[in-house]
C-alpha cells in the first residue's frame, strides 16, 4: 500500500495538512473552552475576571500550544486506526478475534496515554485542586500524599480516551466517512462544530456516570496502588463519598467539562482527517510522459491498487462525468497511446465499472443461493430428525423410509431432490403415497405407478433443475402425467483414500460444528455476511453515476460513437443490477436490526442510483433504444422505463 | 426597462383565456367559437383533477389524539407535564407549562422564568437571534404561510402542485395534509397520508425517477415511493421514508438534485443551515449555516444544477456553485425575496421583491468551459420590468410567484392577492438571445369568482407551454400556449 504513489506522495501532505489545521482550530476553540473550564459553581462570580486573567499568562499559552500539539497526534492514529471500507466480521469468532487483536489493543492504550496527558495539560491551566499531583498529607505533614483529585481527573481522561475509541470502533465510526458533497475546510468545520460538541458532551455524560459508580465501588484499590507506585502517602479522604455530595458535584462537573473538551479534540481532528482522506483528487486524463501513467484516472480504478485510491479514483470520475464536458471529451476521443492499442478511455472506464457491478450483481445472487441452500439443509436436518425420532417412537412399524423419497403434498413443504432429476418442462413432483389409500380408483393410479413419486403437469416452478436433466429421460415426451420409476442414484463404485479422508475430515469437522459453543463461535452470521456484500457501496454507486452519465452525454458529446458501441453492455449490467436488487435483495429473518438497517440503506442506495441511471439513459435516448440489442430477459424491464412505469 | 403602464390595459370583460396560439391569447367570444370546445379537447392530454372544497376535511390537529374521541376528564397538571415530558423532552414540558392550560395552576414568575428558558433553549438550539421579524410568528402554519408560493396556503383547498419532470402526471398537497397523485391515463388517485405530513409546504418529484416524491411537511420530509403500476389507491407503510433532523422545522423547501442523484436538498425557516440528504442511506450533511438570515426559505437549482439560489427571510439572497458550495452574496435589498426563477441555462435569474412592482435580472457567467465551477453573477441587479400602477397602494405586494417555462419563451407572473390584477396572470415572451429582452403578450383571464393560488408549468411540453392554474374552488385549469420552441 506504502508503494503506491498517492499514498506515498499526495496522503503525506495530506494528514500533514490535517495535523496543522487540527492544531490550529483546537487552539482556537480552546481559548473560547477556557471560560467554561475556569468556571466553576461554586465560584461563578469571578468566573469573567479569572478568565481574563488567564487570558494574559503566558504559561496558559504555552499550555494550549501543548495541548494543541498533542490533539494532532490523533492524526496519526487516525492513520493507523482509520478503515476506508467496513467489513463486519462474518463469525463471532472473528469478532472476538478483531476485539483482542494488538493493534486494537494499543490504539486503545495509545487514545488512554494520549487523553490522560492532555487533561493532565488541562489540569495545570488553572491554580486548583487538580493542578498538583501531591499534596501535603493532614495526618502526617511530614509525608506527601497523592492528591486524590488530580488523580480522578487524569484517570478519567484515560479511561474516556481509551472508552471513547472502543466504543468509536465497535459502531464502525473509524471508517472514512465520504461526503454527500464536497465542501471547504473551513465551512464543514463550522457547519458540524455544533453537532460535535453536542455529540461530546453527551457521550462524556454517559462515560461519567458509570466512571463514578466504578469509582465509587473499586475506586479505591488503584489509588492504593499507583499511591505505591508514586511513593506518595495513602489519601486521607475519600473525595467520591455519600457524605460529601457537594464535593461530588463539583467534582463531576469538572469531569464531565474535562471529558466534553477530550473528546471535542478527538472529534475535530477525525474530521479534520476525514475531510484530508477524502477530498477529490483531481487524477490525470493523460500523459505523454511514461513515468506518470500511474496517476492516469483509469490506472488508479483497478481492483489492484488501494481500496482508498480506488475510491478517490471512482469519485473523481463520477464527478467529471457529470460536471466536465472537458474532461468528457477526453474520456470519449480515441487514444493516440500505443500502449492501450488505441482504444478510447471509455472502454477502460467501460471495463473496469462493468466488471464492480457484475461482481456485486454475481454475488447477490450468490448469497442468496447459499442462503437458500442452508435453509433447505437446516429443514431437512430438522425433519430427518423428527422423522427419526418418530421412528423410534412407533416399534413395530415399517422403518420410515428416506425423507427425499416421502413428500407432503403442502406447498410449504421441501421439494425432494428426486423432483430435480424429473424430465419434461410442466412436470412438479408429489407424494402419491399419501394417495395411495384414499384414490384407488384413480385413472392416475395406474400399473405403472412403482415409486412413490407422480409427476403431474403443473405451474413451472422448478424448470431450472427439471430441464437439467431432460437430456436424461428423452424418451418422455408425453404432457399426459406419467408414472415416473422411482430410480436409485448409481453408487460411485470408486473413492480415492484422499477423497475418504476429505469426507472423513468434513463428517468429523461437521461433528464438532454441531458443538453448541463451536457452532455459537464459528456459525456465519448471515446479516453480516450480506452486509458485506455491500461495503464498497460508494464504489458501486460511482460507477452507476459515471456509466449512465458518460452514456447520456454521449448523444451530443461523443464525436465518435465509441460509447453507443457498447451501449447495450451498460444497460443490460445495469437492468441486471436492478432485477437482482428487487429480486434478492430482501431481508433474512434472521437479521440483527442495526447490521439490517445499515445493509438496508446501502441496498437502498444502490438501487436508487441504478433506477436513476436507467432513466437517464432512456430518457435520452427513448425510441432509439428499440435498436439497441437488449437481452431478451430485460426487454420489458427497459420498455417500462421507457413509459416511467418503474 | 419596461412598464406595463406602456401595455394595453387588462381586458374588462371577464372570459376564460383558453390558449395561446399565432402569438396571441385567445378569449373565447363570438368571432372564434370554434374554441369554446378546445379546452375540452386539449385537456384529454392533461390529468383531470377537481378538488372539492366540502371533501376537504381537516385531519386531527397537531394536538389532538384518539384519547378526544372519549369523554373529557380532567388531568393533574403533574401528570400532564409528565406526558409531555415522555413525549417531546424539556421542551414538551416547557411548552405545556407556557400553554393556557397551565397557566392558572402555576405562579406567574415561574412561568415567566420557563418561558425564558423555552426562549434561550430555542436560541440555543437553532442559533437564531431574536431580531428577525419572521421569528415572532409564534405560529408555524402563519410562517408557512408568509413564505409560499401559494398566494393563500392557509385557506386554499390545494397548497402546492408539483408537476413530474417527464410523465404526465403532478402530485397535488391538499389543505387537509394529504397528497394526491393524478395521472393522465389512469383514473387510480393514490392518496399519501402519514402522521408526520401536516402542513405541507414544498413537494417534489425526484428527476430521473418515476416513483419518488419528496414532501416537506412541519416537522419532516417525507419520502413516498409510489409505485405507478400499482393498483391501491393507499400506499401501504413501508412505501415512505421519514427524514428528520434536529432543529430543521418547519422544513421550508425541498429540491433534488437535477443530475437525479440520490442527493435531496433542504431548508428550513427557522434554521439558517441547509442540509443534503443521501436519501438511499438516511445520512444528512450541513452544506452551509447562512448566516444573518436566521433561515432559509427556498432553494431553488438552475436547470443545469451548477447553481442553486438560497432565498431568506431577510432583506438578502446567496447563490451557490454545486461543486465547493462557494456562495455569492446579494444584499442590501428594499425586501426579502417573494419570486425568483432561473432561465433554461440558469445564466439569468429573473427575481421580485416583497412589496415591489419590479422584476429584477440577474446575469451570470457560463463556467461550463473551465473545470471549476464558479457563481460568477454580476455586481447589481437590473431591473426588466415595472408592473407598478397607479391604483396599487404604497405598502402592498404586488407580484406573488412567477415561473418560467423550461424552453425560456415564456414567463408567467402570478399577483398577490391584495393587488386589483390579482385575477389574471400576465404573461410575458422572454427570450435571451442574442440578448435578453421581454414583452407582455397579455393576461390570462380566470374563472369568475375565484383567485389564482398556484401556478405552474407542465414541463415536456413539445409544442410549447403549458401553464396549469390551480384556483381557490379546487379548479385545476390548463392554458396551453403553442409557439415554435427555441433550439435549448
Amino acid at each position: 500500500m506504502a508503494k503506491n504513489w498517492l499514498i506515498s506522495q499526495e496522503f503525506i501532505w495530506r494528514n500533514a495538512a490535517a495535523a496543522v489545521w487540527t492544531w490550529v482550530v483546537n487552539s482556537s476553540w480552546l481559548l473560547v473552552a477556557l471560560f467554561v473550564w475556569t468556571f466553576t459553581p461554586s465560584n461563578h462570580i469571578y468566573a469573567v475576571y479569572d478568565y481574563f486573567l488567564l487570558l494574559f499568562s503566558f504559561r496558559v499559552w504555552v499550555l494550549i500550544f501543548c495541548i494543541s500539539c498533542l490533539s494532532s497526534l490523533f492524526v496519526k492514529l487516525h492513520m493507523q486506526g482509520s478503515k476506508v471500507t467496513c467489513k463486519l466480521p462474518t463469525t463471532r469468532f472473528q469478532s472476538l478475534v478483531a476485539m483482542f487483536s494488538f493493534k486494537r489493543i494499543f490504539l486503545t492504550m495509545c487514545h488512554g496515554v494520549l487523553c490522560g496527558v492532555i487533561t493532565a495539560f488541562l489540569a495545570g491551566i488553572t491554580e486548583s485542586k487538580f493542578s498538583t499531583v501531591y499534596i501535603q498529607c493532614k495526618n502526617t505533614p511530614d509525608y506527601v500524599c497523592l492528591n486524590e483529585s488530580c488523580y480522578i481527573l487524569i484517570l478519567f481522561g484515560s479511561v474516556v480516551g481509551a472508552a471513547n475509541f472502543v466504543s468509536r470502533s465497535n459502531k464502525h465510526l473509524y471508517c472514512l466517512n465520504f461526503p454527500i458533497v464536497q465542501q471547504a475546510r473551513f465551512i464543514s468545520i463550522k457547519c458540524n462544530f455544533h453537532q460535535m460538541l453536542v455529540q461530546s458532551y453527551k457521550t462524556c455524560a454517559k462515560f461519567l456516570q458509570y466512571f463514578l459508580i466504578f469509582y465509587y465501588l473499586i475506586g479505591y484499590l488503584t489509588r492504593e496502588f499507583v499511591a505505591d507506585l508514586f511513593r506518595a502517602g495513602p489519601c486521607d479522604g475519600h473525595i467520591v463519598s455519600t457524605l460529601n455530595i457537594m464535593g461530588v458535584i463539583s467534582l463531576a462537573w469538572t469531569l464531565w467539562v474535562s471529558g466534553t473538551i477530550l473528546l471535542l479534540l478527538h472529534d475535530v481532528s477525525w474530521h479534520l482527517f476525514n475531510i484530508y482522506a477524502t477530498k477529490m483528487f483531481p487524477f490525470r486524463m493523460d500523459s505523454v510522459f511514461p513515468e506518470d501513467k500511474p496517476k492516469i484516472l483509469t490506472s488508479n480504478l483497478t481492483s489492484d491498487q488501494p481500496l482508498l485510491v480506488q475510491h478517490l479514483a471512482f469519485q473523481y470520475l463520477s464527478s467529471i462525468a457529470s460536471s466536465s464536458s472537458i474532461k468528457r471529451k477526453q474520456i470519449y476521443i480515441i487514444s493516440h497511446d500505443t500502449g492501450s492499442a488505441n482504444q478510447p478511455k471509455w472502454n477502460l472506464i467501460l471495463d473496469e465499472c462493468l466488471a464492480r457491478l457484475k461482481k456485486l450483481t454475481t454475488s447477490i445472487k450468490d448469497h442468496k443461493q447459499i442462503a437458500l441452500r442452508m435453509e433447505q439443509n437446516k429443514v431437512k436436518t430438522t425433519k430427518s430428525s423428527k422423522s427419526s425420532s418418530s421412528s423410534q417412537s412407533s416399534s413395530g412399524q415399517s422403518p420410515a423410509p428416506d425423507s427425499s423419497q416421502f413428500m407432503s403434498v403442502s406447498a410449504f413443504n421441501h421439494r425432494p431432490k428426486s423432483c430435480d432429476t424429473l424430465d419434461g418442462v410442466n412436470m412438479s413432483c408429489f407424494d402419491v403415497s399419501s394417495l395411495n389409500t384414499t384414490n384407488a380408483g384413480n385413472p392416475l393410479n395406474s400399473p405403472n405407478l412403482n415409486g412413490s413419486m407422480l409427476t403431474v403437469p403443473t405451474p413451472k416452478l422448478w424448470t431450472k433443475q427439471i430441464r437439467k436433466r431432460a437430456a436424461l429421460h428423452s424418451n418422455v415426451s408425453s404432457p399426459v402425467p406419467i408414472i415416473q420409476p422411482y430410480q436409485e442414484v448409481p453408487q460411485v463404485p470408486y473413492k480415492t483414500l484422499n477423497s475418504q479422508i476429505q469426507a472423513l475430515l468434513q463428517r468429523g469437522a461437521s461433528a464438532i460444528k454441531k458443538f453448541p459453543v463451536v457452532s455459537f463461535l464459528f456459525n456465519e452470521i448471515p446479516s453480516h455476511s450480506m452486509a458485506n456484500l455491500y461495503s464498497e457501496h460508494n464504489i458501486y454507486r460511482w460507477s452507476i453515476r459515471s456509466l449512465s452519465s458518460l452514456s447520456a452525454y454521449s448523444l451530443n458529446e461523443d464525436d465518435y460513437g465509441v460509447v453507443q458501441r457498447r451501449l447495450h453492455e451498460v444497460i443490460n449490467c445495469l437492468l441486471d443490477l436492478v432485477v437482482t436488487l428487487d429480486k434478492h435483495g430482501k431481508v433474512l429473518p434472521i437479521c440483527t436490526s442495526e447490521t439490517t438497517n445499515l445493509m438496508l440503506r446501502q441496498q437502498q442506495s444502490i438501487k436508487n442510483e441504478a433506477k436513476s441511471a436507467v432513466y437517464r439513459i432512456t430518457d435520452t435516448f427513448s425510441t432509439q433504444l428499440e435498436s439497441i440489442p437488449v437481452d431478451a430477459e430485460f426487454r420489458r424491464k427497459l420498455r417500462s422505463f421507457v413509459e416511467h412505469q418503474e | 426597462i419596461h412598464s406595463s403602464v406602456l401595455f394595453s390595459p387588462p381586458p374588462t370583460q371577464s372570459n376564460i383565456t383558453l390558449c395561446e396560439l399565432n402569438g396571441e391569447l385567445i378569449n373565447p367570444n363570438e368571432s372564434n367559437m370554434s374554441f369554446r370546445n378546445f379546452d375540452e379537447t386539449d385537456s384529454f392530454y392533461y390529468p383531470d383533477a377537481k378538488i372539492t372544497v366540502d371533501s376537504l376535511k381537516k385531519s386531527l390537529g397537531k394536538n389532538e389524539t384518539a384519547q378526544l374521541a372519549f369523554l373529557e376528564h380532567s388531568q393533574t397538571l403533574k401528570c400532564r407535564l409528565q406526558t409531555a415530558y415522555n413525549g417531546h423532552g424539556i421542551y414538551g414540558a416547557l411548552n405545556e407549562i407556557n400553554s393556557s392550560a397551565s397557566s392558572e395552576a402555576l405562579p406567574m414568575l415561574f412561568r415567566s422564568v420557563c418561558q425564558n428558558l423555552l426562549s434561550a433553549l430555542r436560541w440555543v438550539g437553532g442559533m437564531q437571534l431574536p431580531m428577525f421579524p419572521h421569528l415572532n410568528l409564534s405560529d408555524e402554519t402563519s410562517l408557512i404561510a408568509s413564505i409560499s408560493q401559494n398566494n393563500d396556503w392557509i385557506d386554499s383547498p390545494i397548497r402546492f402542485i408539483s408537476w413530474h419532470c417527464k410523465a404526465n402526471k403532478f402530485a397535488l398537497a391538499l389543505k387537509d395534509d394529504t397528497v394526491k397523485v393524478y395521472y393522465h391515463n389512469n383514473d387510480l388517485v393514490p392518496t399519501l397520508k402519514h402522521k408526520l405530513q401536516r402542513n405541507v409546504s414544498d413537494v417534489q418529484w425526484k428527476p430521473f425517477a418515476a416513483s419518488l416524491l419528496a414532501v416537506a411537511a412541519q416537522t419532516a420530509v417525507l419520502i413516498w415511493t409510489i409505485d405507478p403500476c400499482s393498483l391501491s389507491s393507499r400506499p401501504y407503510s413501508g412505501s415512505v421514508q421519514v427524514l428528520s433532523f434536529r432543529n430543521h422545522s418547519p422544513v421550508s423547501s425541498v429540491a433534488w438534485n437535477p443530475h437525479g442523484y440520490d442527493q435531496l436538498f433542504t431548508s428550513c425557516v427557522l434554521s439558517s443551515a441547509i442540509l443534503v440528504w443521501n436519501v438511499g442511506l438516511k445520512k444528512p450533511q450541513v452544506i452551509q449555516h447562512i448566516s444573518r438570515c436566521a433561515g432559509v426559505t427556498r432553494l431553488l437549482f438552475s436547470p443545469d444544477g451548477e447553481k442553486v439560489l438560497a432565498s431568506t427571510p431577510s432583506s438578502s439572497f446567496r447563490v451557490f456553485e454545486t461543486s465547493m458550495w462557494s456562495n455569492e452574496r446579494w444584499s442590501q435589498l428594499s425586501g426579502r425575496l417573494q419570486a425568483a426563477c432561473w432561465n433554461y441555462d440558469g445564466r439569468i435569474l429573473l427575481f421580485s421583491l416583497l412589496s415591489d412592482p419590479r422584476i429584477y435580472s440577474l446575469t451570470f457567467g457560463n463556467s461550463k468551459s473551465s473545470d471549476q465551477l464558479t457563481v460568477d453573477g454580476s455586481k447589481h441587479a437590473t431591473v426588466v420590468i415595472d408592473l407598478s400602477s397607479d391604483e396599487q397602494g404604497d405598502q402592498s405586494n404586488v407580484i406573488h410567484s412567477m415561473i418560467w417555462d423550461e424552453s425560456g419563451s415564456r414567463l408567467a407572473v402570478m399577483f398577490d392577492k391584495h393587488d386589483f390584477r390579482s385575477a389574471r396572470i400576465a404573461l410575458f415572451a422572454t427570450s435571451s438571445n442574442p440578448v435578453f429582452s421581454i414583452t407582455l403578450k397579455g393576461y390570462i383571464e380566470g374563472r369568475n369568482g375565484c383567485l389564482p393560488q398556484l401556478i405552474a408549468f407542465k414541463p415536456n411540453c413539445s409544442t410549447g407551454a403549458c401553464l396549469t392554474i390551480c384556483y381557490s374552488d379546487g379548479n385545476i385549469t390548463y392554458v396551453p400556449l403553442y409557439f415554435k420552441r427555441s433550439q435549448i
